[in-house]
């Protein structure tokens, strides 16, 4: 059940209906938000109603090491959770690749958003950053929260347990902003993402021999583009589904190819995850502050190539991986470097914040990006060795960029830019108008994208990983 | 404690080179992009120097130093 596709509009309308009814029994509508969560992992393959099992485990590894006094049983349970979750994102992704058979019927879900969920749970518990919770329905109520099941964004359970108990409220202003979200994401993935998807980036990859180096720059940017709008359309779906139960997730995206380097762009993309990476994994590792440049840089390495490796096993994403630490390593010894040189010179460090001291790093950065995302996007070494062939060729005919996709192009980079605040502004005044206008545009909206993208929709790109 | 704040919002600034910063109690000095893993090190460094104290490398994670008011009650709870 794509959240994209029109059935999970009717199962989400059903089950907010269901769960804002039930109002003065917060009990039952945890009862009735547990029961959705299921019926949402139903949907996808039955398989999926085991999964409160995993979760389950996970409550009483919480409950235990809450319990346990002496540090080698806290470890112990600890790592028995580390190992549960890791086991079961390792066993979808590698049963399919060993087997060699087609599985994508038995097991659409890769949950690996689940395990990572439910790994912050009982390590910020085993780290003493929150205590456990008591309550089982509370848990899994949390632990299986449909909206952000497929690709995130990835909530911090203790978070998601501290809203959960409160009442749920659907307000009009956070009903229209639920509203716009949803519809902003849907635009997102069903006209930007797909139509670059199907249209550019998809024909390119396929076939780089036969398209000019002009035209493979184009399609690596159009990728850089739809991954962005695919992504983040997702999780404003989410996010907006969310929001109609009262709940507030995390935004993931803050304009990523603004960044001004490869620290920044981690700050603004795929954010929960990074955090997740930075709190779980970074942090954790050992760092020597006699040897900063060394150690951070093999951190960032080692945190880098396993967030590639997440994405699939497969050389493509250790390589990307691998460049994305690489270049951390760089930009934090140039930055170090930098900032030495200044203090003995007896100056104070300070970051220039005009927009033409920042466009060269700017660029620099987006090309490094966009470059990664070839090993990101393609099937295999032999595309990425295609497509930098391709690029080196120097042919610069752009005969098979149609001016609609060169439009779309144009207009998904300045939708990009759009401020944050622009988006809220809009929110605001939809909350504003009439009941009966916000229908009506958002009928209106349908209708747009079922004549402009009729074909249905292509699955989200991370709802793979 | 007002005093202690203020020291630390200083070191905060003179490491980052954001003369202007200034979070409130509880805001992420990650989140916000004021400090990140790369200034963390030296942010360390220097409330070591201002404190008089020792933080151990394993102490080394955004989560300890996240807001002002985590490091705070971090340099209160060193300094016994």
């Amino acid at each position: 059940m794509l959240v994209s596709s029109a059935p999970f509009y009717v199962f989400l309308v059903a089950a907010c209906l269901l769960i804002w009814l039930a109002a003065p029994s917060r009990r039952l509508q945890l009862s009735l938000l547990a029961a959705a969560n299921l019926f949402f992992l139903a949907r996808f393959s039955l398989i999926y109603l085991a999964l409160p099992l995993a979760a389950t485990a996970d409550f009483c590894i919480g409950l235990g090491l809450a319990r346990a006094k002496g540090k080698p049983a806290r470890l112990a349970l600890v790592w028995l959770s580390v190992l549960l979750n890791v086991s079961l994102m390792m066993s979808l992704k590698l049963i399919p690749m060993v087997s060699h058979l087609h599985l994508g019927w038995l097991l659409p879900l890769s949950l690996s958003f689940y395990c990572f969920q439910s790994l912050s749970y009982t390590l910020d518990i085993y780290l003493g950053e929150m205590q456990p919770t008591r309550n089982l329905l509370d848990y899994l109520a949390a632990a299986l929260f449909f909206p952000s099941m497929t690709a995130g964004p990835i909530p911090r359970q203790g978070n998601l347990l501290g809203q959960l108990a409160r009442p749920f409220s659907l307000t009009p202003e956070r009903g229209s902003r639920a509203l716009a979200l949803i519809c902003v994401g849907l635009v997102k993935k069903l006209l930007i993402a797909d139509y670059l998807s199907n249209n550019l980036v998809g024909r390119v990859f396929d076939t780089p021999a036969l398209y000019s180096s002009a035209e493979i720059l184009i399609a690596v940017y159009g990728y850089a583009l739809q991954l962005f709008f695919d992504f983040s359309g997702y999780t404003d779906i989410a996010r907006g589904a969310a929001l109609l139960l009262g709940i507030e997730l995390q935004e993931n995206f803050r304009t990523p190819y603004l960044s001004t380097n490869i620290s920044d762009f981690w700050r603004r993309w795929h954010i929960t995850f990074s955090e997740w990476l930075r709190d779980y994994l970074f942090d954790l590792l050992p760092k020597r502050r006699q040897f900063p440049v060394l150690s951070y840089s093999y951190a960032f390495f080692v945190t880098m190539i396993l967030g590639g490796l997440w994405h699939g096993i497969s050389w493509n994403f250790a390589i990307w991986g691998a460049l994305h630490g690489a270049a951390l390593g760089v930009v934090f010894a140039w930055k170090r470097h930098g900032e030495k040189r200044k203090r003995q010179r007896g100056a104070v460090p300070v970051p220039s914040s005009a927009w033409w001291a920042k466009l060269p790093a700017g660029l620099l950065t987006f090309h490094f990006v966009c470059f990664t995302w070839i090993f990101f996007r393609a099937p295999n070494l032999e595309t990425v060795g295609a497509m930098l062939r391709g690029l080196g060729s120097l042919t610069f005919s752009v005969g098979n960029i149609t001016p609609i996709v060169a439009g779309v192009l144009l207009l998904a980079s300045i939708a990009h830019c759009l401020p944050s605040n622009w988006f809220d502004r809009f929110a605001l005044t939809a909350a504003r108008t009439p009941f009966w206008v916000q229908g009506v545009a958002v009928a209106g909206l349908i209708l747009l994208i079922q004549t402009l993208a009729g074909r249905g929709s292509a699955p989200f790109v991370y709802g793979n990983f | 404690m007002m005093e202690s704040h203020a020291r630390v919002l200083s070191v905060l600034r003179s490491v980052t080179g954001k003369a202007e910063a200034d979070p409130g109690e509880d805001e992420s000095l990650f989140s916000s992009g004021i400090l990140d893993s790369f200034a963390l090190a030296d942010f360390v460094s220097g409330l070591e120097e201002e404190f008089g104290v020792t933080v151990p490398d394993s102490d080394l994670s955004a989560r300890k130093f996240d807001t002002l008011r985590k490091v705070d009650a971090y340099i209160a709870a060193k300094q016994g």
